[in-house]
């Protein structure tokens, strides 16, 4: 056990989510015996009861027809598990204000790995009263343990939590098979028939296990069960799996008191854009991607994100990318009640070589430099219209028109092929997507149209050229795909069109008559 | 050598000597950090003003650096997205080129602002949908400003050929023009009519603009002088061009 890095783990069990979820919106909270029900096979059953029902003998499993004998008028709402994942996910995201490993085991439990985070709450101890704290004070009922191994919180806090109201603290990893001796083996997290099993052969207690031989429980019950008893005891790794990817590196802002301004939300975030990129100069690194998160007093969580075109570790151009998202926020950040804590990770990170300063401490100013001038230009674009929209134009080996050029999010392509010089006919200034159709009068079989309709008006072509005729390309077109001849039209007033028909007049290599062809108007000239 | 003016209708107006070919005001010095609007003389123009708009671009702006054309979502389905090959053989490097999807008219405004806080831009191109905000002077008046500071030309091309009130520089009404005989001339030539219907810093004028993609830059043909009949009265001119 001791091979194993030491962790930190905390699992919180909130026991009553479903019932609390539906509670909690009304005020003053009622002490009524609620229930909440499910249909199944044609009857309605009872799926979650809160405390007061506990109270009078109803559990989940029990008929909804029984329960009411029992207390009539009982409070009956539909259970709504969807709603329950979510507000675990939501529960998930402000608990991520302790420490950005937090995993979600659902229906109704977190398991949070607090390595190296306590210190910055006061210590374990009083961590896991301030989330207990906050957590009452949201109208949750809640249990938690802090213990070396996700197994053995989680069996603690779900077992033997219930009369601490701070939570359970196993602090020394040599302890944690003492505290889970006595608890059922219900809370080593294996199946119902595992469990049952077990007892029946006399088993009744993890203690119990642990005195026992291994070989026979794993031939009689299957390697899971040990499977689970060594990583409770630490004996195996059992990771966490969190949400989001913890960020490479982070800088964070309690706040003693609550801040609402946006102004201030913005110089919070101006002092940890200097921090971080501090941070990241010395690890020789930069940003590429950035988030900010405001964790509100109530619980809940906002984030900005923005990206950069190349690895950044410029504070003020952080700050400022910042500033842009914020300001183009719709409604603002919503403070509510205030933010107490602040954070600023950087997402995604690249090496970057420092850049020699010059002697008098300036950096060579590269505002003359075009990539510099092109990659401030997207980043800025891209964080106050958001990065789909901040577009470059990208070429592409293709004789085909459309799919010859895109245009595609400027901050994901950062370098750009350049374009070759155009080896084919005229091409428009402009491409119309999709093509639109128009009805022609042309000469048959291959002429260039003679007049059209676009848009319900007439053109009558004073001049044309062409036709440049475009072959499907045959390995990526599905099958029916036709060929196009392309005309350069100039109609009576001088507007110019590129337009093309769409196949071929006349019998198909088949002999016979091909579907006719149409005609669509696909770019503009000048 | 001061400035002839004439007097028509009770409004003074910049004269012209006849005789005297004045040139476009199209080129970096005369339009350095200034605002200017576009517009096509009437329904049907759109294409030779946004072609007008792009030579303009490339014309006024800065030689090297990033060049920012905000489009409305309106716009691009209407008159049709930049296509990089048409613009490489116009003389625009596809490559310079930043565009950005704007929703509506204020957001296409602000991406602009955003676009001229940026040290080492060229140009801007704002293209605006059809509706508009109804007070245009102040956020004109914040892009004069900044395309001031920033040193930098920022065109704005309008979807309807009305005039809008805004803090420009030079006011343009494009239309089409055909080319006459045929396609002989090199395949990416554009010939538009341009009427420059209001100047800050010059005279008004009506020109036959031909963009030469090598230079790249127009190539001029003066059309009218001021004294001609109709000059004076140039939303009559317009009128003449619609109904042709």
């Amino acid at each position: 056990m001791s091979s194993l890095p030491i962790r930190r783990i905390l699992c919180l069990w909130l026991p009553d989510l479903p019932t609390d979820r539906v509670e909690r919106g009304s005020a003053p909270p009622s002490r009524a015996p609620l229930v909440l029900v499910t249909r199944a096979e044609g009857t309605m059953r009872i799926t979650a009861v809160n405390r007061a029902a506990r109270a009078r003998s109803i559990t989940p499993g029990m008929a909804l027809a029984a329960a009411r004998a029992m207390v009539p008028g009982i409070d009956v709402r539909e259970h709504d598990p969807a709603a329950d994942t979510a507000l675990l996910e939501a529960i998930g995201d402000w608990a991520d204000r302790y420490s950005p490993l937090v995993g979600r085991v659902p229906p109704d439990t977190l398991l949070i790995d607090i390595t190296g985070a306590a210190h910055l709450a006061g210590g374990e101890a009083s961590l896991m009263r301030d989330l207990l704290g906050r957590m009452t004070r949201q109208g949750f009922t809640a249990q938690a343990a802090i213990a070396g191994t996700p197994g053995a919180a989680h069996a603690l806090a779900r077992f033997a939590a219930a009369t601490r109201a701070g939570g359970l603290l196993v602090e020394r990893d040599e302890d944690i098979a003492a505290a889970l001796s006595p608890l059922p083996v219900d809370a080593l997290r294996i199946s119902a028939q595992t469990a049952a099993g077990l007892v029946r052969v006399g088993l009744k207690q993890i203690g119990d296990l642990m005195q026992r031989p291994r070989a026979p429980l794993a031939a009689r019950f299957g390697p899971r069960l040990l499977q689970r008893l060594d990583q409770a005891l630490g004996r195996e790794e059992e990771a966490i799996s969190p949400r989001q990817p913890v960020p490479p590196a982070i800088v964070e802002a309690p706040l003693a008191e609550p801040i609402m301004r946006e102004e201030d939300v913005a110089e919070v975030a101006r002092h940890l854009a200097m921090r971080l990129a501090d941070l990241l100069a010395d690890r020789g690194e930069g940003a590429r991607a950035v988030r900010l998160d405001v964790f509100r007093v109530d619980g809940i969580r906002r984030s900005l994100e923005v990206g950069f075109a190349s690895p950044c570790r410029d504070g003020a151009q952080i700050h400022s990318l910042l500033r842009h998202r914020l300001t183009a926020l719709a409604d603002g950040l919503d403070a509510g009640f205030g933010f107490d804590l602040v954070r600023l990770a950087a997402t995604e990170i690249a090496g970057k070589a420092a850049q020699a300063m010059s002697l008098d401490g300036l950096q060579a100013s590269n505002e003359a430099d075009g990539t510099q001038s092109m990659d401030g230009l997207v980043e800025r674009l891209s964080a106050a219209l958001g990065p789909d929209r901040v577009l470059r134009i990208a070429p592409a080996d293709t004789h085909i028109p459309e799919r010859a050029a895109r245009l595609r999010p400027a901050l994901a392509h950062a370098t750009q092929a350049p374009f070759g010089a155009p080896s084919c006919g005229p091409r428009p200034l402009r491409l119309l997507s999709p093509p639109e159709p128009i009805e022609v009068v042309a000469e048959v079989p291959d002429g260039p149209p003679l007049r059209f309709r676009w848009r319900r008006a007439l053109h009558r072509v004073a001049a044309a050229d062409g036709p440049e005729r475009i072959l499907p390309e045959w390995w990526r077109e599905p099958r029916g795909a036709r060929l196009r001849d392309y005309y350069r039209v100039e109609d009576e007033a001088g507007r110019r069109l590129w337009v093309y028909r769409d196949g071929l007049y006349g019998p198909g290599p088949d002999g016979d008559d091909q579907q006719g062809p149409r005609w669509f108007v696909h770019g503009l000239f000048g | 050598m001061g400035v002839a003016v004439e007097v028509q209708d009770r409004v003074i107006r910049p004269a012209h000597r006849p005789g005297t070919e004045a040139e476009p005001p199209i080129g970096p010095e005369q339009s350095r950090g200034r605002l200017h609007a576009i517009h096509p003389a009437g329904p049907g123009h759109e294409g030779a003003a946004s072609a007008f708009a792009l030579g303009l671009l490339l014309a006024v702006g800065r030689a090297s650096g990033p060049l920012l054309w905000v489009q409305d979502r309106q716009a691009a389905r209407e008159a049709g997205l930049p296509y990089g090959p048409g613009l490489a053989a116009a003389g625009l490097d596809p490559g310079r080129l930043v565009v950005v999807m704007a929703g509506n008219a204020m957001e296409a405004l602000g991406a602009a602002e955003i676009g001229l806080e940026t040290p080492g831009l060229a140009a801007v191109l704002v293209e605006l949908p059809r509706r508009l905000p109804a007070d245009m002077l102040r956020p004109g008046k914040r892009l004069a400003l900044r395309a001031e500071a920033r040193g930098a030309p920022c065109l704005l091309l309008h979807a309807t050929p009305e005039p809008v009130q805004s803090p420009v520089a030079t006011r343009w009404s494009i239309a089409s023009r055909p080319q006459g005989d045929g396609f002989d001339a090199a395949p990416a030539a554009c010939v538009v009519e341009a009427a420059l219907e209001k100047n800050r810093f010059g005279p008004l004028g009506r020109w036959t603009l031909t963009w030469d993609p090598r230079s790249p830059s127009f190539a001029s043909t003066p059309k009218v002088a001021l004294d001609e009949p109709h000059a004076g009265n140039l939303s009559g001119g317009r009128r003449a061009l619609a109904s042709r």
